[in-house]
């Protein structure tokens, strides 16, 4: 098993002060497959002791994998300037 | 600042970096804008790049550009669970100039691209996101941006934006992207001594390989691997196709270490240091995903329109992006010449991209797709492939069967014969002719 | 009013790096240069000055390698007016004193009323190039400034300070100055796009060893009155926490521990120096002298 935040802590980010993805807590909720959990590359999106789907933006890669796979999450590309900042990439 | 320009290219990656360079060498004034800190930085690809089309524009460009290796080996590997076997072909000529690829590292060659199109009179503007498309009388007319004033008019707006392109989208070019349609691709940058690179891999100085893998991944997830050599790293990643992922609830990190782990990676990866980890979407749905590639007042060049050649032996889209910002910024000389930025004066776009063999490459590989969305090109043929490989070249004691009884053995039970043609056929028809 | 704000480009220091055996340098691939963001911050505060005055100017300067000129685009992009970029050979392995140096030269000639630099830089953490501008001009300094306003009389401004343990102190200190601003101070603007764009049409002026007029004995390495001999691997940082002698009562000991003093007060070791600026540093200076902590030639 590979821990994750491991891996992204090699990757440099400018922390955007506000999340650039939200989600719908009733869709969440409602939702049978859940998939965001296991198909986040970054492994940004969680879920909580008390079962609610939990996601911390300031680890996204902004592939937009999640956008692709959830019709319920508010998705935007973060401010200009801010996020995921490849150097070796 | 003034309000309107000429052309604005959303995105700097090498499609809308392409447009804007030539537009501007062309005199128009061309504002570029980029949601990074600087160009590459937010784009993440395997690789390896073909620069036929570069050449044309920023000739012997290897003279300058910031390049890693010249390719001169190229392997394609077919993994089973603990053996492989490749076809490795090396080349002279790969290493000659115009060279066949290079091996670059996009946070340094967009970075260096972008300069290009900066020194011929673009104005990039760095740090800013589009968020939205204006409209004049019913067409495309400028982008708003997320700054205060974010207003900017422009007679033609060029969607540069990548594989997610939100403003094709919103243009309604394009719906929401299916899962079926995209791959998600993870790399590794690991870094490992100039020397050891060049023994392990049997190059000389400045020379590269390229490794594609087909198969190899745990819980037979459908997708494969890729190793490029850098100048002192390696790229080392997979690419997987969504729905296979969520079918096995595999999580696509714990698959690149599996990969990493394989006996036959392991022995090329050892005592590297990871440097860098990234992700990213594939469009790999070729003509299946295409938008509408224009309308009044707007262009879609490079992975927003879906641009990319997958077929399993190759991902090449760089070269494509290139391609289609060229053709995007002819389209958009003549509409300054007609002084006509409607539709059907675009429409010049999609001839151009026939002509420069965009258009007509992804057609030639139109089934490839579907013949790479194949379950048993993913697992039984790897897994198949390597057992006969391993049984022609086992010295056993027992006597040696032909080539083709062998195989017959091997498959018997696993697929029918009518299949197996069946799939056969599709490859060739798909890949060869 | 005219600002002059001295920014620098620093290493971002959120990402691992690593250092190279042999040089004893930082390994360059891979390395990130920004802002630094107590600069940032001074640039926020200048614009801001003079945008509540309605007129002004604000000129932001930086001593650094070529690719500092990026720091110096995101100055201007801010609000600044204009740009300086002391970029020269001559100028290479600057310390904190050969820097301030060559950026009071350049300052000198532009007649400023406010030089502002930033508290703190994020890489190296010197601070000391504010003071040596000031003392090159023979300007007030006031450093950790935390708030700012025009004084009550013309040529002057109003500024809280920071102390120890979450002190403050408000200060009168007459024009021109030299200010080091502290981080936190303000929250930068994310600049709209007119005055994004507009800066990026701005001219950034180069500085070189001739146009700065000093001899290049006096600057960059051959300068410095430091040398770099190398990093040294992170070493963890050990908290100390102070335990009070067991035989002293417990409200002095809990005094003690609050001031972070050593010993109970009346048995400071060292000497304490008394009196007005010019005697203290006069005394200071003497100290240095008879304990051959300075060069001769420099004091
Ligand atoms: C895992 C993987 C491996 C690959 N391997 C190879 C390979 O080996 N060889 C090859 O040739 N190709 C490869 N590709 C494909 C190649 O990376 C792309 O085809 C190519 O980068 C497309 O270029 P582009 O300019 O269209 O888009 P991009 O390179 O994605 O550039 C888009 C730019 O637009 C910016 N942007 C996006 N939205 C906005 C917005 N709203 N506002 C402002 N800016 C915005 C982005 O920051 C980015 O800079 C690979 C792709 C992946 C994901
Ligand atoms: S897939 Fe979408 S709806 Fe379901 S839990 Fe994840 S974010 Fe919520
Ligand atoms: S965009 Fe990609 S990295 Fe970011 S949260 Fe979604 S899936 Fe994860």
């Amino acid at each position: 098993m590979v821990i994750i935040e491991d891996k992204l802590g090699l990757v440099r980010y400018n922390a955007d002060q506000v999340s650039h993805i939200k989600l719908d807590a009733a869709a969440c909720r409602a939702c049978s497959h859940q998939v965001c959990i296991t198909i986040c590359p970054a492994g940004c999106y969680t879920l909580s002791d008390d079962s609610e789907v939990l996601l911390s933006y300031t680890g996204c890669l902004e592939c937009g994998t999640c956008r692709v796979m959830c019709d319920h999450l508010e998705w935007h590309y973060p401010l200009g300037g801010c996020g995921v900042s490849y150097r070796f990439t | 600042m003034k309000d309107k320009y000429d052309v604005i290219v959303v995105g700097a990656g090498p499609a809308g970096i392409t447009a804007a360079l030539l537009l501007a060498q062309a005199g128009l004034e061309v504002v570029v804008f980029e949601r990074g800190e600087f160009p590459g930085e937010k784009n993440m690809f395997g690789g390896t790049f073909f620069g036929s089309v570069l050449n044309q524009i920023v000739p012997d460009y290897w003279e300058e550009a910031p390049l890693e290796r010249r390719i001169t080996r190229k392997v394609i590997t077919v993994l089973s669970e603990d053996s492989s076997v490749s076809i490795d072909v090396k080349s002279g000529s790969f290493g000659r100039p115009p060279y066949n690829g290079f091996t670059i590292r996009r946070a340094r060659f967009d970075r260096w691209y972008a300069q290009k199109a900066v020194e011929a009179g673009a104005l990039l503007v760095n740090r800013t996101v589009v968020d939205d498309l204006l409209y004049k009388d019913g067409r495309v007319a400028g982008v708003r941006v997320r700054r205060d004033q974010g207003e900017l008019w422009a007679d033609v707006v060029i969607a540069a934006d990548g594989v997610n392109s939100l403003l094709a989208q919103k243009a309604g070019l394009r719906k929401e992207l299916d899962p079926t349609h995209v791959n998600l691709g993870i790399k590794e940058v690991i870094q490992l001594p100039r020397r050891t690179i060049e023994e392990r891999f049997n190059l000389a100085a400045h020379e590269g390989l390229s490794n594609e893998f087909l198969g190899g991944l745990e819980g037979d997830v459908h997708g494969g691997g890729f190793l490029y050599t850098n100048t002192d790293s390696l790229s080392v990643g997979i690419v997987a196709q969504l729905p296979s992922l969520q079918e096995h609830k595999s999580k696509i990190y714990d698959l690149l270490e599996g990969f990493k782990s394989h006996p036959m990676i392991h022995e090329l990866v050892k005592d590297g240091v990871v440097k860098e980890y990234s992700a990213h979407l594939v469009p790999e749905a070729g003509l299946h995903m295409m938008p509408e590639l224009y309308t009044d007042g707007m262009l879609v060049v490079g992975d927003a329109a879906g641009f990319v050649l997958a077929t399993g032996l190759y991902l090449e889209g760089v070269n494509y992006a290139m391609a289609s910002g060229v053709a995007a910024a002819k389209t958009v000389q003549e509409a300054v010449a007609r002084r006509d930025f409607s539709k059907s004066s675009l429409a010049r776009y999609t001839t151009l991209l026939k002509e420069n063999g965009v258009l007509t490459d992804l057609k030639t590989f139109k089934r490839a797709p579907e013949f790479i969305g194949n379950p048993r090109l993913h697992t039984l043929y790897p897994r198949l492939a390597c057992e006969l490989a391993e049984s022609i070249f086992a010295v056993d004691g027992q006597p040696r069967p032909k080539l083709l009884p062998l195989a017959r053995r091997k498959l018997r039970g696993q697929i029918s014969m009518r299949q197996l043609l069946k799939d056969g056929f599709e490859a060739g028809r798909s890949l060869l002719w | 009013m005219r600002i002059v704000v001295c920014a620098k480009h620093v290493l971002d220091t959120s990402i691992p790096f690593e250092i190279d055996e042999e040089s004893k340098g930082l390994v360059e691939d891979g390395l990130v240069y920004i802002l630094n963001p107590a600069d940032r911050c001074a640039v926020e505060e200048a614009v801001r000055l003079k945008e509540r005055q309605g007129s002004g100017e604000v000129i932001v300067m930086t001593l650094g390698p070529a690719p500092a000129q990026e720091v110096l685009r995101e100055c201007l992009t801010l609000g600044a007016d204009r740009a300086l970029h002391l970029l020269d050979r001559a100028f290479d392995d600057s310390d904190a004193y050969s820097t301030g140096f060559a950026l009071a030269h350049a300052i000198e000639p532009l007649e400023c009323d406010l030089i502002f630099c930033g508290s703190q830089s994020l890489d190296e953490g010197c601070s000391q190039v504010g003071a040596v501008i000031a003392e090159s001009l023979d300007l007030p300094q006031v450093s950790a400034v935390t708030q700012l306003e025009l004084g009550a009389t013309q040529g002057s401004v109003s500024l809280q300070r920071k102390l120890d343990r979450g002190g403050r102190e408000v200060i009168e200190c007459s024009l021109p100055a030299v200010l080091t601003i502290e981080a936190g101070i303000n929250e930068p603007r994310y600049p709209s796009l007119p005055m994004f764009m507009e800066a990026l049409h701005k001219e950034i002026q180069v500085v070189d060893l001739d146009a700065l007029g000093v001899r290049s004995q006096e600057v960059g390495r051959r300068g410095a009155l430091t040398k770099h001999i190398g990093l040294g691997p992170i070493r963890p940082r050990t908290k100390i926490t102070y335990t009070p002698e067991s035989d002293i009562d417990p409200i002095e000991a809990l005094r003690l521990m609050m001031s972070g003093q050593t010993a109970p007060s009346g048995q400071q070791s060292g000497d304490i120096l008394k009196g007005e600026p010019d005697y203290l540093a006069q005394q200071i200076i003497r100290f240095l002298q008879q304990n051959g902590m300075t060069p001769e030639a420099n004091v």
